[in-house]
């Protein structure tokens, strides 16, 4: 019976598309509490059938049945049994089943919300449009439930690349994100319908979209940290076309629940908001296009067909346009539920407002950066690369505006000014003194990157004073700090580790030594191990630390047959300060004696840089929690 | 007499720091040789150019053959004595402007400089523009 369990799953699949197609078609219905009811009933339904469908894929996976093109494209019976699971969705077909499976989930989730029956239609329609769009998608180009005949004896294997626990997770870390963002466009249509967007509005989205975003940084990190270890040359982040493109809803999602206090608050600036929740969902399929579609040329590795592309820009132009033409008509009469309300710069949301603002021109700066050559290549045919050098001389000083800026916007008052934000004068000299301190010790040279460890430290001092000094403190609160304190960590690391890193690459013969800075390191021995599916080629890197300790590095070449690829793992030693990286490579021959490029990087600061991301989602997750909980009241 | 003294002192202190420290000039794609890659000029160029064959990666990051061929290229260069932006320029004639991590400023990439900074202000002036409308009522 269970030989049949892939074609059941297709079955679901065609099932999900007649439901997402009633969801979605209800929306013309004149409306009533039964259509709502209705699509309720479907909206469950849908979530059901679809997590049937994925459990199927993943049982075909994990049963290594090659008679199923996906499995045999992707998995191989040699694979450790974790990876069996994280290759359901390491593919193109299989992560856009995990895409309408979450789609669909956070369907079910929004059709639970209470609302008027008109909103809740148009919302719950939307919804369905989107799984529709999707499933359609899954079904007339990537089913990934086809059969193969002959059935081959065995698969091609997944990525050693990607046979990582953190890119197993990498994935669904950032379709939760992307696809939270689908709750929030539906919602922002569903406003422009209806002509309001208000406090309660505001109350409605704010939850969705900030466990979309802290789930999107979750997995932006995770991807990043993977880079870092795995790739092997300790870069964190590249400015990728890739990674580029998840930064963009992030960079939209943090302009978004922060124009959303300032609406649910001051009932200010609704359109600003309903725009920024529509463009961050745009910029999330945007961005499975530029993936999937290979327009683009990237460091990561992915399955590229261009006719999936273009089936993922139509569903983009559709949807993006859409939604843009229905704001071009409505987004002027939305109301707030607020008769002209203030609003001067020297407060808080004025603050919060000019922030987001910085975030909106911040995503325009990735996405021109991205798009720019693509765009310059089939207007003029000039090609031209826009690397990190560019990024560096024009996304930092627009975000070092928002360091400077965050500790200013919490110390004041809604509306006006209260009293002078006199609290700040303490921690400003404190940063700046340190800022001097750091200048004498490391020289004028480093001016530039001293100037941005001082914002950093400004925006962590700040944090802590301004959490210290609250005689309340909610888990709101709690997560407004924690995050802010993140931003403050990651911007300190990425400074420290983009001006200070240090790198030294040295071939050794066995018993010879490297120094970087305080540190010796000898290579000791080289040797042959055998993984679960990989042979490696393994040194024995023995470090003397300035304290006189030792430690013994485990560099690893590792060599995958079933897919001929090979991969360098960097044996890492983490400190709170920084980490030791160490690598090693092929062996090359030296007068007769065979040597090994060793290669050891000093990266400053890595592990605040992660903590700072870790502790952005955190506190995204803590101020989740309580904009829920406080829904009702 | 004595300020003479201190101006020839000092003199000599601008030019020992200004002379260069004789370093060699080493790489790892020579076995032979040892490789000062912190800070060094070199990595700071390879950083600012791009491994055409690789996706995205620079000449610093690359095991590309591609990558060690421009390597050695730009090595001759600087041991020939050109500057940063000679060596540069001779890569961008020879391969065009993709070869540069760093676009080129002109006029058909204005946009891409001058834009983030124009959209900014716009914004700022637009947020500007509404607390005038919206300004307070005076405080009673």
């Amino acid at each position: 019976m269970l030989v049949v369990i892939p074609e059941v799953s297709h079955f679901l699949l065609m099932m999900a598309l007649v439901l997402s197609f009633g969801q979605a078609v209800a929306v013309f219905a004149p409306t009533s509490g039964a259509v709502v009811r209705g699509q309720r009933v479907m909206a469950t339904g849908l979530t059901a059938v679809l997590a049937l469908s994925f459990l199927g894929l993943i049982w075909s996976f994990v049963t290594s049945d090659f008679s199923v093109r996906a499995v045999a494209e992707n998995s191989h019976t040699a694979k450790p049994f974790l990876y069996k699971i994280a290759a359901a969705w390491g593919h193109h077909e299989g992560s856009l089943v995990l895409w309408v499976l979450i789609l669909a989930l956070f369907g079910w989730w929004v059709s639970r919300l209470r609302a008027s029956d008109r909103f809740m239609q148009v919302t719950m329609g939307v919804q369905g449009a989107l799984i529709l769009a999707f499933v359609a998608l899954i079904v007339f180009t990537s089913n990934p439930f086809l059969r193969l005949d002959p059935v081959p004896l065995q698969g091609a294997s997944l990525n050693p690349l990607l046979q990582d626990p953190s890119l197993a997770l990498h994935p669904p870390m950032l379709y939760v994100g992307y696809v939270g963002f689908s709750v929030v466009f539906a919602l922002a249509v569903a406003a422009l319908v209806t002509g309001r967007a208000d406090a309660d509005w505001a109350r409605l989205v704010r939850p969705v979209s900030l466990v979309a975003w802290s789930f999107l940084t979750l997995g932006i990190g995770l991807g990043s940290y993977w880079a870092y270890y795995e790739l092997g040359w300790g870069g964190w982040w590249f400015w990728d076309p890739v990674e580029n493109a998840s930064l963009l809803p992030w960079l939209s999602g943090t302009a978004l629940i922060h124009s959303l206090i300032v609406l649910q608050k001051r009932g200010l600036f609704a359109a600003w908001a309903v725009f920024l929740g529509i463009i961050s969902f745009c910029l999330s399929i945007l961005g499975t296009f530029l993936v999937r579609s290979g327009v683009l040329t990237s460091v990561h590795a992915f399955a590229m067909d261009p006719l999936r592309g273009y089936a993922v820009l139509l569903i983009f132009l559709l949807f993006a346009g859409g939604a843009f033409a229905l704001y071009a008509v409505r987004a002027h009469r939305l109301s707030t539920g607020v008769e002209a309300p203030e609003f001067t710069m020297t407060s808080r949301e004025g603050m919060m407002t000019i922030n987001t603002v910085v975030l909106a021109v911040l995503t325009l700066t990735v996405l021109v950066g991205t798009l720019y050559p693509l765009l310059l290549e089939g207007l003029t045919g000039q090609s031209i690369s826009v690397g990190p050098p560019y990024y560096n001389q024009v996304f930092t000083p627009i975000s070092a505006l928002l360091l400077l800026m965050l500790p200013v916007g919490s110390v004041m008052a809604w509306r006006h000014v209260g009293e002078r934000p006199k609290r700040l004068w303490v921690p400003a000299v404190v940063v700046m003194l340190c800022g001097v301190l750091l200048t004498l010790w490391l020289g004028v040279a480093h001016l530039w990157p001293i100037a941005g460890l001082v914002l950093g430290g400004w925006v962590v001092l700040c944090s802590v004073i301004d959490l210290w000094q609250r005689p309340v403190r909610t888990v709101g609160v709690w997560g407004m700090a924690l995050a802010h304190i993140g931003v403050g960590l990651l911007a300190v690391a990425a400074v420290a580790e983009t001006a200070f890193r240090d790198d030294i690459t040295r071939p050794l013969a066995i018993g010879e030594s490297l120094e970087i800075g305080p540190t010796q390191l000898t290579l000791r021995r080289v040797g042959e191990v055998d993984g679960e599916n990989y042979v490696a080629m393994r040194g024995q890197v023995e470090a003397t630390l300035r304290n006189g300790k030792q430690q013994t590095f485990w560099p690893e070449r590792r060599y995958f047959p079933a897919s001929a690829q090979t991969t360098t793992e960097a044996a890492i030693r983490t400190t709170p300060l920084g980490d030791l990286y160490v690598t090693i490579a092929e062996p090359k021959m030296r007068d007769g004696e065979a040597v090994w490029p060793v290669r050891v990087a000093r990266h400053p600061m890595i592990p605040a840089l992660y903590l700072g991301m870790l502790l952005m989602a955190l506190g995204g997750g803590l101020a989740a929690y309580q904009t829920y909980r406080r829904r009702g009241a | 007499m004595i300020g003479r003294l201190v101006m020839v002192v000092l003199m000599a202190a601008v030019m020992a720091a200004a002379a260069p420290e004789p370093k060699p000039e080493l790489d790892v794609d020579n076995p032979l040789l040892v490789t000062p890659l912190t800070e060094s000029r070199t990595q700071e160029l390879y950083r600012e150019i791009r491994c055409l064959v690789c996706s995205g990666e620079s000449l610093a990051d690359s095991t590309s053959d591609f990558a060690k061929d421009v390597r050695a290229m730009i090595r001759q260069d600087m041991a020939a004595g050109l500057s940063d932006a000679d060596i540069r320029g001779r890569l961008q004639a020879r391969f065009g402007d993709q070869i540069l991590m760093r676009p080129p400023f002109r006029l058909d990439t204005g946009a891409l400089w001058l834009g983030p900074f124009v959209l900014l202000a716009i914004g700022l002036i637009v947020v500007w523009r509404q607390s005038r409308r919206r300004r307070c009522p005076p405080a009673s």
